[in-house]
Protein backbone atom coordinates (compact mmCIF):
# COMPACT_ATOMS: atom_id res chain seq x y z
CA UNK A 1 0.00 0.00 0.00
CA UNK A 2 2.85 2.48 1.11
CA UNK A 3 4.80 1.21 -1.94
CA UNK A 4 1.95 2.14 -4.78
CA UNK A 5 1.21 5.60 -2.76
CA UNK A 6 5.16 6.38 -2.92
CA UNK A 7 5.29 5.33 -6.54
CA UNK A 8 2.20 7.53 -7.36
CA UNK A 9 3.60 10.49 -5.54
CA UNK A 10 7.20 9.67 -7.61
CA UNK A 11 4.80 9.31 -11.22
CA UNK A 12 2.83 12.70 -10.37
CA UNK A 13 6.17 14.27 -9.39
CA UNK A 14 7.82 13.23 -12.42
CA UNK A 15 4.62 14.55 -14.85
CA UNK A 16 4.68 17.77 -12.78
CA UNK A 17 8.57 18.02 -13.56
CA UNK A 18 7.56 17.53 -16.99
CA UNK A 19 4.62 19.66 -17.10
CA UNK A 20 7.28 22.49 -15.87
CA UNK A 21 10.36 21.95 -18.63
CA UNK A 22 7.40 22.08 -21.42
CA UNK A 23 6.06 25.29 -19.24
CA UNK A 24 9.41 26.74 -19.94
CA UNK A 25 10.59 25.75 -23.15
CA UNK A 26 7.46 27.10 -25.09
CA UNK A 27 7.66 30.12 -22.41
CA UNK A 28 11.39 30.78 -23.82
CA UNK A 29 9.89 30.12 -27.42
CA UNK A 30 7.18 32.28 -27.20
CA UNK A 31 9.38 35.17 -26.14
CA UNK A 32 12.20 34.72 -28.45
CA UNK A 33 9.18 34.58 -30.94
CA UNK A 34 7.81 37.90 -29.72
CA UNK A 35 11.13 39.03 -29.84
CA UNK A 36 11.62 38.70 -33.03
CA UNK A 37 8.55 39.93 -34.44
CA UNK A 38 9.07 43.00 -32.72
CA UNK A 39 12.08 43.37 -33.84
CA UNK A 40 10.91 42.93 -37.57
CA UNK A 41 8.06 45.07 -37.20
CA UNK A 42 10.25 47.71 -35.92
CA UNK A 43 12.53 46.87 -39.08
CA UNK A 44 9.68 47.24 -41.18
CA UNK A 45 8.98 50.36 -39.50
CA UNK A 46 12.20 52.03 -40.05
CA UNK A 47 11.82 50.56 -43.55
CA UNK A 48 9.03 51.95 -44.21
CA UNK A 49 10.02 55.62 -43.10
CA UNK A 50 13.18 55.59 -44.74
CA UNK A 51 11.18 54.83 -47.80
CA UNK A 52 8.53 57.67 -47.38
CA UNK A 53 10.61 60.34 -49.09
CA UNK A 54 11.30 57.01 -52.53
CA UNK A 55 7.44 57.04 -52.16
CA UNK A 56 6.40 60.21 -52.28
CA UNK A 57 8.70 60.22 -55.53
CA UNK A 58 7.24 57.70 -56.61
CA UNK A 59 4.40 59.15 -56.87
CA UNK A 60 5.55 61.37 -59.44
CA UNK A 61 6.89 58.59 -61.09
CA UNK A 62 4.12 56.76 -63.14
CA UNK A 63 3.91 59.96 -65.38
CA UNK A 64 7.78 59.06 -66.04
CA UNK A 65 7.35 55.13 -66.44
CA UNK A 66 4.01 56.15 -68.24
CA UNK A 67 6.32 57.94 -70.99
CA UNK A 68 8.04 54.86 -71.44
CA UNK A 69 8.07 53.86 -75.00
CA UNK A 70 7.42 50.49 -76.32
CA UNK A 71 10.62 50.64 -77.91
CA UNK A 72 12.34 51.16 -74.23
CA UNK A 73 10.43 48.27 -72.36
CA UNK A 74 11.07 45.79 -75.03
CA UNK A 75 14.46 46.74 -74.94
CA UNK A 76 14.61 46.75 -70.87
CA UNK A 77 12.65 43.08 -71.60
CA UNK A 78 15.13 41.94 -73.83
CA UNK A 79 18.61 43.12 -72.42
CA UNK A 80 17.64 42.22 -68.79
CA UNK A 81 20.25 39.88 -67.79
CA UNK A 82 23.07 42.48 -69.19
CA UNK A 83 21.35 45.34 -67.42
CA UNK A 84 21.26 43.65 -64.16
CA UNK A 85 24.94 42.60 -64.69
CA UNK A 86 25.92 46.19 -65.03
CA UNK A 87 24.01 47.40 -61.93
CA UNK A 88 25.86 44.37 -60.26
CA UNK A 89 29.24 45.10 -61.76
CA UNK A 90 28.36 49.18 -60.87
CA UNK A 91 27.61 48.29 -56.77
CA UNK A 92 30.98 46.54 -56.22
CA UNK A 93 32.66 49.46 -57.86
CA UNK A 94 30.92 52.29 -55.89
CA UNK A 95 31.55 49.86 -52.82
CA UNK A 96 35.30 50.17 -53.79
CA UNK A 97 34.95 53.72 -54.23
CA UNK A 98 33.28 54.69 -51.30
CA UNK A 99 36.17 52.74 -49.35
CA UNK A 100 38.56 54.59 -50.95
CA UNK A 101 36.75 57.83 -50.49
CA UNK A 102 35.78 57.63 -47.06
CA UNK A 103 39.21 56.87 -46.15
CA UNK A 104 40.46 59.72 -47.49
CA UNK A 105 37.95 62.04 -45.57
CA UNK A 106 38.92 60.47 -42.20
CA UNK A 107 42.99 60.70 -43.37
CA UNK A 108 41.81 64.37 -43.86
CA UNK A 109 39.54 65.12 -40.74
CA UNK A 110 41.43 63.25 -38.00
CA UNK A 111 45.55 64.38 -39.40
CA UNK A 112 44.69 67.45 -41.00
CA UNK A 113 41.83 69.70 -39.90
CA UNK A 114 41.55 68.96 -36.44
CA UNK A 115 45.55 68.65 -35.47
CA UNK A 116 45.76 72.45 -37.19
CA UNK A 117 42.13 73.53 -35.49
CA UNK A 118 43.83 72.15 -31.75
CA UNK A 119 47.31 74.24 -33.03
CA UNK A 120 45.65 77.46 -33.72
CA UNK A 121 43.43 77.06 -29.55
CA UNK A 122 46.68 76.61 -27.96
CA UNK A 123 48.51 79.45 -30.21
CA UNK A 124 45.44 81.73 -29.09
CA UNK A 125 44.67 82.39 -33.12
CA UNK A 126 41.26 82.06 -34.87
CA UNK A 127 40.40 78.49 -35.82
CA UNK A 128 38.99 77.13 -38.87
CA UNK A 129 35.99 75.47 -36.93
CA UNK A 130 33.42 76.35 -39.63
CA UNK A 131 35.24 74.36 -42.11
CA UNK A 132 35.55 71.03 -39.14
CA UNK A 133 31.90 71.22 -38.63
CA UNK A 134 31.06 71.43 -42.03
CA UNK A 135 33.55 68.52 -43.05
CA UNK A 136 31.79 66.67 -40.22
CA UNK A 137 28.46 66.79 -41.35
CA UNK A 138 29.50 66.73 -44.69
CA UNK A 139 31.31 63.01 -43.70
CA UNK A 140 27.89 61.86 -42.08
CA UNK A 141 25.97 63.02 -45.11
CA UNK A 142 27.85 60.98 -47.25
CA UNK A 143 27.96 58.10 -45.46
CA UNK A 144 23.75 58.28 -45.11
CA UNK A 145 23.53 59.29 -48.83
CA UNK A 146 25.70 56.56 -49.73
CA UNK A 147 23.73 53.75 -47.67
CA UNK A 148 19.82 55.40 -49.01
CA UNK A 149 21.93 55.14 -52.58
CA UNK A 150 22.83 51.30 -52.04
CA UNK A 151 19.50 50.23 -50.38
CA UNK A 152 18.02 51.43 -53.39
CA UNK A 153 20.12 50.29 -55.97
CA UNK A 154 19.87 46.59 -54.17
CA UNK A 155 16.14 47.36 -54.93
CA UNK A 156 16.41 47.91 -57.88
CA UNK A 157 18.50 44.67 -58.98
CA UNK A 158 15.59 42.67 -56.89
CA UNK A 159 13.03 44.19 -59.62
CA UNK A 160 12.59 41.76 -62.23
CA UNK A 161 12.74 43.39 -64.96
CA UNK A 162 11.32 40.99 -67.01
CA UNK A 163 7.89 41.05 -66.21
CA UNK A 164 7.75 44.59 -64.61
CA UNK A 165 9.85 46.81 -67.35
CA UNK A 166 7.54 49.69 -66.05
CA UNK A 167 8.32 49.13 -62.14
CA UNK A 168 12.28 48.20 -62.62
CA UNK A 169 12.67 52.31 -64.69
CA UNK A 170 10.72 53.87 -62.16
CA UNK A 171 13.08 52.23 -59.63
CA UNK A 172 15.65 53.33 -61.73
CA UNK A 173 14.66 56.82 -61.72
CA UNK A 174 14.88 57.03 -58.16
CA UNK A 175 18.30 55.13 -58.03
CA UNK A 176 19.61 58.26 -60.08
CA UNK A 177 18.33 60.93 -57.61
CA UNK A 178 19.77 58.51 -55.14
CA UNK A 179 23.00 59.10 -56.94
CA UNK A 180 22.84 62.46 -57.71
CA UNK A 181 22.70 63.20 -54.00
CA UNK A 182 25.57 60.97 -52.90
CA UNK A 183 27.63 62.91 -56.11
CA UNK A 184 27.02 66.49 -54.39
CA UNK A 185 27.78 65.28 -50.69
CA UNK A 186 31.06 63.79 -52.50
CA UNK A 187 31.56 67.08 -54.27
CA UNK A 188 30.85 69.18 -51.17
CA UNK A 189 33.43 67.51 -49.30
CA UNK A 190 35.93 68.22 -52.09
CA UNK A 191 34.91 71.57 -52.05
CA UNK A 192 35.56 71.77 -48.47
CA UNK A 193 39.01 70.04 -48.50
CA UNK A 194 39.82 73.03 -50.92
CA UNK A 195 38.66 75.52 -49.12
CA UNK A 196 40.74 74.26 -45.92
CA UNK A 197 43.66 74.36 -48.20
CA UNK A 198 42.76 77.88 -49.33
CA UNK A 199 42.41 78.90 -45.77
CA UNK A 200 45.85 77.59 -44.47
CA UNK A 201 47.18 79.12 -47.45
CA UNK A 202 46.24 82.71 -46.62
CA UNK A 203 47.41 81.63 -42.85
CA UNK A 204 50.46 80.97 -43.92
CA UNK A 205 51.12 84.27 -45.55
CA UNK A 206 49.65 86.18 -42.39
CA UNK A 207 52.06 84.44 -40.28
CA UNK B 1 12.51 6.29 -16.42
CA UNK B 2 14.86 8.50 -15.20
CA UNK B 3 16.88 8.21 -18.61
CA UNK B 4 13.61 8.69 -20.81
CA UNK B 5 12.66 11.95 -18.68
CA UNK B 6 17.11 13.45 -19.25
CA UNK B 7 16.59 12.23 -23.02
CA UNK B 8 13.17 14.59 -23.26
CA UNK B 9 14.56 17.40 -20.72
CA UNK B 10 17.88 17.23 -23.02
CA UNK B 11 15.84 17.59 -26.31
CA UNK B 12 13.63 20.64 -25.02
CA UNK B 13 16.81 22.01 -23.70
CA UNK B 14 18.58 21.80 -27.36
CA UNK B 15 14.91 22.88 -28.96
CA UNK B 16 15.35 25.58 -26.99
CA UNK B 17 18.86 26.48 -27.85
CA UNK B 18 18.50 26.49 -31.29
CA UNK B 19 15.40 28.61 -31.31
CA UNK B 20 17.02 30.85 -29.22
CA UNK B 21 20.15 31.14 -31.47
CA UNK B 22 18.12 31.35 -34.77
CA UNK B 23 16.55 34.15 -32.92
CA UNK B 24 19.17 36.27 -31.69
CA UNK B 25 21.12 35.77 -34.63
CA UNK B 26 17.99 36.77 -37.06
CA UNK B 27 17.83 39.91 -34.86
CA UNK B 28 21.54 40.57 -35.56
CA UNK B 29 21.07 40.41 -39.44
CA UNK B 30 18.34 42.46 -39.42
CA UNK B 31 20.08 45.26 -37.38
CA UNK B 32 22.97 45.05 -39.31
CA UNK B 33 20.64 45.48 -42.70
CA UNK B 34 18.14 48.45 -41.76
CA UNK B 35 21.28 49.69 -39.78
CA UNK B 36 23.52 50.26 -43.33
CA UNK B 37 26.19 48.58 -42.11
CA UNK B 38 26.09 46.00 -44.69
CA UNK B 39 26.59 48.28 -47.32
CA UNK B 40 29.62 50.07 -45.79
CA UNK B 41 30.96 46.07 -45.52
CA UNK B 42 33.65 45.44 -47.85
CA UNK B 43 34.35 41.70 -46.06
CA UNK B 44 31.38 40.34 -47.74
CA UNK B 45 32.10 37.65 -50.79
CA UNK B 46 32.44 39.17 -53.49
CA UNK B 47 33.25 42.89 -52.37
CA UNK B 48 36.48 41.85 -50.87
CA UNK B 49 39.51 44.72 -51.94
CA UNK B 50 41.59 43.27 -54.66
CA UNK B 51 45.87 43.32 -54.28
CA UNK B 52 45.41 46.77 -56.56
CA UNK B 53 43.06 48.21 -54.33
CA UNK B 54 45.37 47.78 -51.27
CA UNK B 55 48.39 49.59 -53.13
CA UNK B 56 46.06 52.41 -53.70
CA UNK B 57 44.51 52.57 -50.74
CA UNK B 58 48.28 52.32 -48.88
CA UNK B 59 49.21 55.47 -50.96
CA UNK B 60 46.32 57.57 -49.79
CA UNK B 61 46.98 56.46 -46.13
CA UNK B 62 49.53 59.16 -45.56
CA UNK B 63 51.93 58.80 -42.45
CA UNK B 64 52.06 62.50 -42.11
CA UNK B 65 49.63 64.15 -39.16
CA UNK B 66 50.26 67.74 -38.08
CA UNK B 67 51.43 68.33 -34.53
CA UNK B 68 48.54 69.66 -32.27
CA UNK B 69 51.32 71.00 -30.10
CA UNK B 70 54.10 73.54 -30.42
CA UNK B 71 54.52 76.86 -32.40
CA UNK B 72 53.08 77.78 -35.38
CA UNK B 73 55.29 78.39 -37.73
CA UNK B 74 55.64 79.21 -41.68
CA UNK B 75 57.67 76.24 -42.40
CA UNK B 76 55.02 73.60 -40.45
CA UNK B 77 52.05 75.31 -42.62
CA UNK B 78 54.28 74.55 -45.93
CA UNK B 79 54.56 70.84 -45.02
CA UNK B 80 51.01 70.60 -44.16
CA UNK B 81 49.98 72.47 -47.52
CA UNK B 82 52.34 69.88 -49.48
CA UNK B 83 50.79 66.81 -47.90
CA UNK B 84 47.14 68.13 -47.99
CA UNK B 85 47.97 68.72 -51.96
CA UNK B 86 48.05 65.41 -52.46
CA UNK B 87 44.99 64.07 -51.06
CA UNK B 88 43.35 66.60 -52.44
CA UNK B 89 44.51 65.51 -55.65
CA UNK B 90 43.14 62.03 -55.11
CA UNK B 91 40.13 63.40 -54.48
CA UNK B 92 39.83 65.80 -57.61
CA UNK B 93 40.76 62.75 -59.61
CA UNK B 94 38.03 60.95 -58.01
CA UNK B 95 35.54 63.89 -57.56
CA UNK B 96 33.54 62.15 -60.62
CA UNK B 97 32.90 58.95 -59.30
CA UNK B 98 29.44 58.89 -58.61
CA UNK B 99 28.74 60.26 -62.27
CA UNK B 100 25.17 59.75 -63.69
CA UNK B 101 26.64 58.00 -66.88
CA UNK B 102 26.27 54.43 -65.58
CA UNK B 103 22.77 54.64 -64.67
CA UNK B 104 21.78 56.37 -67.95
CA UNK B 105 19.68 55.09 -70.37
CA UNK B 106 22.68 54.62 -73.03
CA UNK B 107 24.86 52.65 -70.85
CA UNK B 108 22.59 50.58 -69.64
CA UNK B 109 21.41 49.38 -73.29
CA UNK B 110 17.57 51.04 -72.90
CA UNK B 111 16.76 52.54 -76.23
CA UNK B 112 15.88 55.87 -75.57
CA UNK B 113 12.92 56.67 -77.81
CA UNK B 114 10.28 58.95 -75.91
CA UNK B 115 6.05 58.75 -76.47
CA UNK B 116 5.72 61.27 -78.54
CA UNK B 117 3.18 63.40 -76.54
Amino acid sequence: MGVSMRSERRTSLAVSTRVKMLGWGVGVALLTLGLCSATTGTARAVAETDEKPAASHQSDQPKQSDQLSESQKSSIVRNCAAIKQSLEQLQRVDSKTRTYLGTTYETIANKFITPLNIRLVKNNLPTLSTIQTDFMAGQTNFRNDYTTYMRELEGLIATDCQNNPGGFYTQLITVREKRAQLRSAALELMKLTTDQYKAVEKLKKEL
Amino acid sequence: MLTTRGGKNLAILGIGAILLASCTTGISLLIYRNSGDIYLDRSRPGYLPDEEEVTEESDVNTTYSFPDTGELSADELAEYLQELKVLTEHLADSADSYSPDPLSDESLGITSELKED
